[in-house]
């Protein structure tokens, strides 16, 4: 990563394609009730009937309307999907390859335990994997860790398994090459940030700390146009929206996704998949 | 108080740099999280060279209290905010929140990290902002033995005022603080424990300061801010603050570091 402070470059120069002003990705972790067994599971609860058909509101209602939106907005996405999401939803995540959208690993069971082992989070790659590739028969080549957990050796292992790029830092603006020990590993990061992730607006429960009010879709879009509004004007930039089909996939939030999608198009946005951004930028930093 | 050039009211935008810090003394949830981490990592990497550049725009000179441990981690950002004219001040070194710190302990931390800022900037730290809000029954009288002009921990009253020990004055001015100055009071969000599920957005933070800073423009008083790079350092935040800053400026601020009002308020007393 080559940063370096000059009070004007807020990232390494970079341009993107066709003079777009910006790269954004509109990704979708399709994690179902998978995500509120999990969290369940990391802070000590349980979920009951309620929870476990929230987050089937995803496969069910969610999922369709995401799918229907980005193709008539005529834009590629990535969904990040548990191998067992995979597995017990098939038809579902069928329907997302058939649309020409890119499947990448997000666990198999959405484990979002700190403190397992290479060996253990290596199970869980080859399962997800696996189970994907039953699907879409290719290898992902793109992960993000459920609850953005990652581990000190997961962007090796990455690399080890053949993986382009991780989307689970927070900690710039920008995409990055990995590093060790000072030296660029070939494996792009891929930055978000909870302020464009719809579970912090949305996720409601009573099964953890987590339950809250709603937010409205102007103050959320809000944000997010707050958000790419300035990241297009720095021009070097990246934005990733992070939403999940059982919140985003309420009728009125799809509805203003779409006019956002359309702003950002008609706003210098090259709106595309994490894995075809990963290649320009790793193309970018070879060269 | 009367400011100087009939100015209204006298505004410190102030950040603390705590970056990692912030989480690895936020309690057990973080632990080993290493994108919580990288949270904190936003602030030095990405918050500041852009509130840098915005401050900049404005002309404007701002202070930012630092942890030891964050100035040694990230040498060339601390450098640049003391080579643009700003102000560094104490934060402890690691973001030490604990009340049961002996005086030959603090007094020793603040040794190690003054000297870390002189070494990198060439400034002799003069103000004090513990972390977490904590201090300690001793902390006024190591404040003076430090030299310090200032310290930016209390939040009884709008300020400033002149601290005392044992009822008499001394050369040392509170330019207190509060939450709703706060930026983590609307935009720290965290699902790790202990949770803080709340996100305002940058209108609300606009809002709620504005009229804050046209009521206490009125009576003539102060506003110290307390940011957080990593949070505030959003580009749709910066942006709001930009917009803030340039409103106050139009309307009557002296903005400047917590430094220059503290000597301000000592060389004049004019309450």
């Amino acid at each position: 990563m080559s940063y370096k402070i000059d009070g004007r470059t807020n990232g390494p120069f970079i341009t993107w394609p066709g003079n777009s002003r910006i790269a954004v990705m509109i990704t979708f972790d399709f994690d179902a009730e998978f995500l509120r067994i999990s969290r369940a599971v990391s802070k000590g609860t349980t979920i009951g009937f309620s929870d476990y058909s929230r987050g089937q509101y995803g496969p069910h209602e969610g999922l369709k309307r995401c799918l229907d939106i980005l193709e008539l907005h005529n834009v590629k996405s990535t969904f990040f999907v548990p191998g067992i999401v995979a597995e017990r939803y098939g038809r579902q995540v069928e329907s997302i390859c058939e649309h020409g959208h890119e499947i990448a690993c997000h666990g198999y069971m959405h484990e979002s335990k700190k403190d397992i082992t290479k060996e253990e989070e290596t199970e869980i790659l080859e399962k997800s994997e696996t189970a994907l590739m039953s699907i879409t028969g290719k290898h992902p080549v793109g992960h993000r860790g459920p609850q953005s957990v990652i581990h000190a050796f997961t962007p090796e292992l990455l690399l080890e398994r053949g993986y382009l790029y991780s989307s689970s830092m927070k900690d710039c603006d920008w995409a990055y090459l990995w590093e060790k020990e000072g030296k660029s590993l070939p494996l792009v990061e891929l930055p978000c940030d909870i302020t464009m992730d719809d579970f912090t607006y949305f996720y409601f429960t009573f099964s953890d700390p987590a339950v809250r009010s709603m937010y409205t879709n102007r103050e959320v879009f809000g944000n997010w146009k707050a958000e790419f509004d300035g990241l297009t004007e720095e021009g070097n930039k990246i934005f990733i929206l992070k939403l999940h089909p059982q919140m985003i996939g309420r009728a009125s939030r799809i509805s203003a996704l779409g006019r956002f999608i359309a702003y950002m198009k008609s706003h210098g946005a090259w709106i595309t998949t994490c894995e075809e951004v990963a290649r320009y930028v790793k193309g970018g930093f070879v060269s | 108080m009367i400011w100087p050039n009939k100015k209204r009211i006298a505004v410190m935008m102030a950040f603390d740099l705590d970056a990692e810090t912030m989480w690895t003394t936020h309690g057990e949830g973080s632990r080993g999280h290493i994108t919580d981490l990288s949270r904190g990592a936003y602030g030095p990497k990405q918050g500041v060279p852009r509130i840098l550049d915005m401050l900049d725009t404005h002309g404007v000179r701002a202070t930012f209290f630092i942890p030891g441990v964050i100035a040694e981690r990230y040498p060339d950002v601390v450098r640049e905010i003391g080579r643009r004219g700003h102000e560094i001040g104490f934060h402890g070194y690691l973001h030490e929140e604990f009340p049961d710190t002996t005086y030959e302990e603090e007094d020793a931390t603040m040794s190690r990290c003054e000297k870390i800022i002189y070494d990198l900037t060439g400034q002799k730290i003069v103000g004090h902002r513990g972390p977490g809000g904590v201090i300690h029954d001793y902390s006024l009288k190591l404040l003076l033995e430090h030299g310090y002009i200032y310290s930016s921990n209390w939040r009884d009253s709008d300020g400033p005022f002149i601290h005392k020990i044992d009822g008499k004055e001394i050369p040392l001015v509170e330019l207190p603080k509060d939450s709703i100055f706060d930026d983590t009071a609307y935009d720290f969000y965290t699902d790790s424990a202990p949770e803080r599920y709340e996100l305002k957005s940058p209108g609300e933070m606009f809002e709620i300061w504005k009229d804050e800073f046209d009521s206490l423009a009125v009576e003539n008083r102060m506003i110290n801010f307390v940011l957080h790079p990593q949070f505030v350092g959003r580009v749709s935040r910066v942006n709001m603050l930009s917009d803030l800053i340039g409103y106050m400026l139009s309307n009557g601020a002296w903005i400047d570091t917590n430094r220059d009002v503290a000597q301000y308020v000592l060389d004049h007393k004019t309450f």
